[in-house]
């Protein structure tokens, strides 16, 4: 053959060691970005995820972060990679992303309803509940089966973390389920909520309180939870204690640039790699498995216990207030925020246009958010012996 | 609720039926629609857009 000729099949060399699984994978990459335009389904995480996918599987362009193969002892190289080592082994993305959340969520509504926080315990339950499940499946680790369970935290940052310490080999398609079910919301929990809650339950109005929580509460709140936890599960500490920094700095009132800076441009920045580097995690065949069906599945089955969990628990409040707490709150006591909140808001209006629990149903959500970073540091505290 | 009032709907003098939207609340970054819970005669509007409002406030009063 020519010269000239062997030079040009090399052009080709990608596309001839292209594989089924990189096909697939691009397609999903594809769809993820569409859902993120089309539907504006957590299009911020989406966007950078779903092109991490697709660069991740173009062979030989040395983009993908291929997690198992990494931990096997193999040479991996790459600019996506170099981000995976830098931001995901070390826990530093997830980390940075807290400070931005302490910095940007508002505390108040459950400071003026302390017992918000039984629901936020609640809405936790799916991660215990799945990961008994994932190890009845027979397929899982503890460490694997715990990792999946996290998927119940439906908190992104916090799977993250989890993962990339329990079974880092399962990061992408974790990490793909609690920020694309963190979408799903809206989708997901009100059938749920309809279904455990009668009509009656449904339009049960709940007043506001009268005095909203003080200045020295809210500075305090953030430094006594990061203490109480601190000494409770340490293993929580990174990520409690970063996300309460970032709220101390808020209700500090005192350095607004600050506050400014860990909402929007750290957070960006930080959310641009994270997604990118999760991305570039769905390599070939090493993402598009079985596993990674079950994984989607369970981690349905996690979040659709969570919202049961916390309705229930809500229906047990309204027992024990005899009719003066409306259940449908429970199904805020989760981490996705501030989603949950505005679905609990919208159920309560169907049943009563003039009913707006959304107050109340903050207090709930943001008790979930800090009971789902609790949740993972007790995982992590349980397994990591 | 707590809230900011993005927009009012009615005019003093304006006849309402139950359920009709009479202004726009906003909090936590939602809009909520509120309702007149009853048929009536809109007497005194008190809400105005921009103004920060709370809890057991007034916002139309309806004969």
């Amino acid at each position: 053959m020519e010269p000239g000729w062997s030079n040009l099949l090399a052009l080709f060399a990608g596309v001839a060691r292209l594989t089924w699984a990189n096909l697939l994978i691009i397609a999903v990459g594809g769809l993820l970005i569409y859902l993120a335009i089309a539907r504006e389904y957590e299009p911020v995480l989406l966007i950078p995820i779903g092109a991490g996918a697709i660069l991740a599987n173009i062979p030989g362009a040395g983009m993908g972060v291929d997690v198992r193969a990494i931990m096997a002892g193999e040479q991996t190289e790459g600019v996506l990679y170099t981000l995976y080592k830098a931001g995901i082994e070390t826990e530093l993305f997830p980390l940075l992303l807290f400070i931005g959340i302490g910095a940007m969520t508002d505390f108040g509504p459950l400071l003026s309803n302390p017992r918000m926080v039984l629901l936020g315990a609640a809405g936790q339950f799916g991660i215990f509940g799945v990961l008994l499940l994932a190890l009845a499946t027979g397929r899982f680790t503890l460490h694997e089966a715990a990792s999946i369970g996290i998927i119940g935290a439906i908190d992104g940052p916090t799977s993250i973390f989890v993962a990339s310490k329990l079974a880092p080999h399962l990061l992408a398609p974790i990490a793909v389920c609690a920020y694309t079910y963190m979408s799903l919301v809206p989708i997901i929990q009100p059938p749920i909520m309809r279904l455990l809650t009668t009509a009656r339950e449904r339009s049960v109005r709940m007043p506001y309180a009268e005095r909203p929580a003080g200045r020295r509460v809210r500075i305090l709140f953030p430094i006594i939870v990061t203490l109480l936890t601190g000494f409770l599960a340490p293993q929580a500490s990174p990520l409690i204690g970063v996300l309460m920094f970032g709220n101390l700095m808020r209700e500090s009132g005192v350095v607004d640039r600050l506050v400014k800076a860990a909402g929007n441009e750290i957070a960006n920045v930080t959310t641009v790699f994270l997604g990118l580097t999760i991305g570039a995690t769905m390599v070939g065949e090493a993402f598009a498995n079985v596993e990674t069906l079950i994984i989607l599945v369970l981690g349905v089955l996690a979040f659709a216990l969570d919202t049961a969990a916390g309705v229930l628990f809500g229906k047990l409040l309204y027992v024990a207030t005899r009719g003066k707490f409306n259940p449908l709150i429970g199904a805020a006591g989760i981490s996705a925020f501030p989603m949950a909140a505005r679905v609990v808001n919208r159920a309560g209006l169907e049943a009563d246009y003039d009913n707006f629990l959304l107050m109340h149903a903050m207090g709930a959500n943001t008790a979930g958010q800090v009971a789902s970073v609790l949740a993972g540091g007790i995982v992590l505290a349980l397994l990591m012996r | 609720m707590p809230g900011t009032i993005l927009s009012v709907a009615v005019a003093a003098g304006q006849a309402v039926e139950v359920g009709e939207v009479v202004c726009v609340l906003e909090a936590m970054k939602m809009k909520n629609p509120i309702r007149a819970t009853q048929t009536g005669i809109v007497a005194e509007v008190m809400a105005q857009p921009g103004r920060t409002v709370a809890y057991g406030d007034l916002l139309v009063r309806l004969s």
